[in-house]
């Protein structure tokens, strides 16, 4: 059981030890590359100081209030553009077109629209993370067996019937594929999203942090997003776990 | 999985030798500026919408024995900075928040002449300045105490703009709690949305928007700072070291190149103009500017830096008497210096 | 009497690319008997399996109608089961999930489903599966579980479109024994589509041999073997002249297609 740890967490530690390894070295600037130890430092500084959670809640507030807009309107329409064909001809076009917009050419948009409150910010998450939601949706619909529905039919059941019996179900894997590139998206890029007027948050702290040159605070809170980002992903793998009983592991 | 560890770690053993190896090769390049004709290659960072005075000398041939090599634009200070302390690059300038901030925290960089500055006797039109706080015309803000609870835009905190910000609002018994200061792109737009109440834009910005109307200067950094030189041109200490002489001719080179450019007002705009267009920049962008605003021979004072570090220590990111100006220049590589 | 009545289908198809029409039904009429078990074989791409989904009713003819008990159908509905190649199960239902499905539609009470589930699921030889996920299952036990779906709710007639052809030789065997036990205790009618003859031989009281492009029957032959069917038939002369006739007839349509 602590083998099964150990191997995984392998290729990780390696990775820190080169980390600590290549500025104390002098292979790179220890001023611009800290190495874990100090960057560790910084990190139990900032959660002393009470400064990492303030940053850490709003980071989380504005990435969790953008997904989950995200999932409100993407999953419907997702199932409405892959069910009905004739909506997603009279979509497909727009969507792939936005899809090619980036939040950061954007910003002047957001800017006009939502001013340089929370707004802004969660429609630069939510822009973000909608796409992977609303294309997995899509798919998962569009790639229901067939057979299924013919199967389905056969027994009696109507439109209706087939959609919550059937697409729904089927389309669940492919929904946590959505939901998971989704929520870790909305906290990688709570860099850009706090680029507008922010002066709190994990992404502005990176930014700000540079900046200043205070580089193992920056680095501490790369490293906190990328947890989060992780955690955020292990959870919906587990919750996708407890749901999906059914699939087979490849 | 005995094999499979072994594997692991010769990769990694080989992974490591070969970073090294590459890193190395680039830092003995780096080393190796000069070239067969003993030419040495100084290289910089430097947009389209500035003219550094080193450029200026190469135009004008003070240059002797030494080519300048632009390898592109920076965003920023602290990019330059990075570039210069890492030998990316061998000459930069900055605000001198950041050159203390990094200095403090290991950079090993040294201010060598002063850039660009607000001294009148350099200055082709008006008073100098770098940043200027602006206000629409029909704002309600006239004064210090009309800020508060208001919405300032800067472009980056923590550095020249926030510290003039509240020096002014210090002056006028304020404090930075009492106004709302933000980062925030795109002053124009966001100033003439009404999405914040003053913004402090720099440079050719401040002319284009001045030039749009309605708007009203509420005070500049001249105000505050007055006759500073508010920019370091800094190169890496190791540069410096081992190439002293090098140093000492650049630096005099920019320095005549700046007097010049003090004298002669329009050939200097002319020159300008045709750096600026030959970084791909906008030659119209030229006559904005209004010269380099250093003083003679652009030699650097105490008091230049002096306000930097007392506001550092200020805000409790620098302990007092730590740090003294000459920890971050040194006027010694400049012919014109007597002292 | 007769159960299932086939008048003119026609069943033709746009053409994907070029434009046109191809021909896939090009005119059937047959009678199935009640009770009775009913083979149609032909070679690849005759139009089997088109004109079974006909008679389920997924499919609409362009032109003819089905009948069962006199009555002409409009679409599907519960007095026929259909079983497919591919088993059809649904993954995230369990082996009595699945069986219940059709109970569902029909609006069967919900107490009543879980007795019929479990009384099915005997029927096909799976008591003990019942919480099993189809992924847990192998091919065999997949199909039993299907046709304990198709049966649950009842229906008079049973379709079953080549269920065994992506089996191993021995489940096929067993299988087939176990259809014949099934359709002996459910005294069900069978329509089965199937391109092996052997098989049809085996299970079958009348073969359609069907030709292709467009598909209409060529014959129809009676197989006078003995019921029950048992193993040992497969290597008696009868049973191998009648696959021999049947496979001659098969091929000589396998070689206009």
């Amino acid at each position: 059981m602590l083998y099964k740890y150990f191997k995984k967490s392998i290729a990780l530690f390696t990775f820190l030890i080169i980390w600590e390894l290549l500025p104390a070295s002098g292979i790179i600037s220890k001023t611009f590359l800290s190495p874990p130890s100090e960057v560790f430092q910084a990190l139990v500084k900032l959660i002393i100081s009470g400064e990492l959670w303030i940053h850490t809640s709003i980071s989380l507030q504005r990435a969790f209030t953008g997904f989950a807009l995200a999932v409100i309107t993407m999953i419907p329409l997702g199932f409405l553009m892959g069910w009905y064909r004739a909506f997603e001809e009279i979509s497909d076009g727009l969507i792939q077109a936005m899809r090619q917009v980036s939040s950061l050419s954007l910003f002047p948009v957001f800017l006009l629209f939502f001013g340089i409150g929370e707004i802004s910010k969660i429609a630069v998450i939510f822009w973000g993370a909608q796409w992977p939601l609303l294309l997995n949706t899509i798919n998962g619909v569009k790639s229901v067996d067939l057979l299924l529905i013919k199967s389905a039919r056969s027994m009696g059941s109507n439109d209706i019937s087939i959609f919550r019996k059937v697409i729904l179900p089927s389309s669940i894997p492919s929904l946590f594929i959505g939901l998971r590139l989704s929520a870790t998206h909305s906290i990688l890029v709570l860099v850009a999203a706090e680029m507008i007027g922010a002066t709190s948050g994990l992404g502005y702290s990176i930014k700000n942090w540079e900046f200043n040159f205070m580089i193992p605070e920056m680095y501490a809170a790369i490293v906190v997003l990328a947890v989060l980002g992780l955690i955020t992903n292990y959870s919906l793998v587990w919750i996708e776990k407890k749901t999906v009983k059914w699939k087979e592991e490849i | 999985m005995k094999n499979k560890i072994k594997i692991l770690v010769a990769v990694i053993v080989i992974a490591i030798i070969a970073v090294a190896g590459c890193l190395n090769d680039e830092k003995s390049s780096k080393n190796d500026n000069k070239t067969k004709e003993n030419v040495v290659t100084i290289r910089y960072l430097s947009s389209s919408a500035v003219v550094e005075p080193y450029e200026f000398a190469s135009e004008l041939g003070y240059l002797k024995g030494i080519n300048i090599s632009r390898l592109g634009s920076n965003t920023g200070g602290p990019e330059d900075i990075m570039s210069v302390a890492t030998g990316s690059s061998d000459v930069g300038h900055s605000a001198w928040v950041s050159i203390i901030n990094a200095k403090v925290r290991g950079a090993e960089i040294k201010a060598i002449a002063g850039p660009m500055g607000n001294s009148p006797e350099s200055w082709y039109e008006g008073t100098p300045y770098l940043s200027k706080w602006l206000v629409l015309e029909n704002s309600s803000i006239r004064s210090a105490k009309d800020l508060k609870g208001k919405k300032i835009a800067v472009h980056t905190l923590g550095a020249h703009a926030e510290y003039v910000t509240r020096e002014y609002l210090s002056k006028n018994n304020m404090s930075k709690d009492d106004v709302e200061l933000l980062v925030m792109p795109r002053h124009e737009e966001i100033l003439r949305q009404g999405l914040v109440d003053v913004v402090a834009p720099v440079g050719a910005q401040i002319d284009k928007m001045e030039a749009g109307g309605e708007v009203r200067v509420l005070f500049t950094d001249y105000d505050i700072i007055g006759n500073q030189t508010h920019c370091g041109m800094f190169m890496s200490e190791k540069f410096i070291k081992e190439n002293p002489e090098v140093v000492r001719h650049f630096v005099e080179a920019s320095a005549k190149a700046a007097d010049w450019a003090k004298d002669h007002p329009e050939e200097a705009q002319e020159l300008a103009a045709k750096i600026m267009m030959a970084k791909g920049g906008n030659p119209e962008m030229a006559k904005y500017w209004k010269g380099f605003g250093v003083r003679e021979h652009a030699l650097l004072l105490d008091s230049d830096v002096q306000f930097w570090i007392d506001w550092l220590v200020k805000d409790g990111r620098m302990n007092e008497g730590q740090y003294k100006p000459s920890d971050f220049y040194t006027n010694e590589f400049n012919p014109f210096f007597k002292g | 009497m007769i159960k299932v009545k086939a008048e003119g289908i026609i069943k033709e198809f746009p053409n994907k690319s070029g434009g046109g029409k191809s021909v896939a039904i090009g005119g059937i009429d047959l009678d199935i008997m009640d009770r009775e078990f009913f083979a149609i074989v032909g070679p690849s791409g005759c139009g089997k399996s088109t004109f079974l989904e006909i008679v389920a009713g997924l499919i609409k003819p362009t032109s003819g109608s089905i009948y069962i008990d006199g009555a002409r159908i409009t679409g599907p509905d519960h007095n026929r089961g259909i079983v497919f190649q591919g088993y059809a199960l649904f993954p995230w239902r369990t082996v009595k999930g699945n069986v219940a499905y059709g109970l569902e539609e029909k609006g069967v009470p919900v107490f009543e489903i879980e007795k019929i589930c479990r009384d099915y699921i005997s029927l096909v030889g799976l008591s003990g599966f019942e919480n099993h996920y189809p992924h847990e299952l192998s091919g065999g036990m997949k199909q039993r579980v299907a046709i304990a779906r198709a049966l649950a709710y009842n229906p008079d007639i049973l379709l079953m479109d080549e269920p065994f052809a992506a089996l191993d030789a021995q489940t096929r065997e067993i299988l087939q024994t176990e259809v014949l036990r099934i359709w002996n205790e459910t005294k069900k009618t069978v329509l089965f589509v199937t391109h092996n003859i052997e098989e049809a031989v085996f299970l079958a009281d009348r073969i359609a041999v069907m030709s292709g492009r467009p598909g209409v029957i060529k014959k129809i032959i009676e197989v006078q073997l003995s019921r029950p069917r048992h193993e040992e038939q497969r290597l008696r002369q009868d049973f191998m002249k009648l696959r021999h006739d049947v496979g001659m007839l098969v091929r000589e349509e396998a070689n206009v297609i």
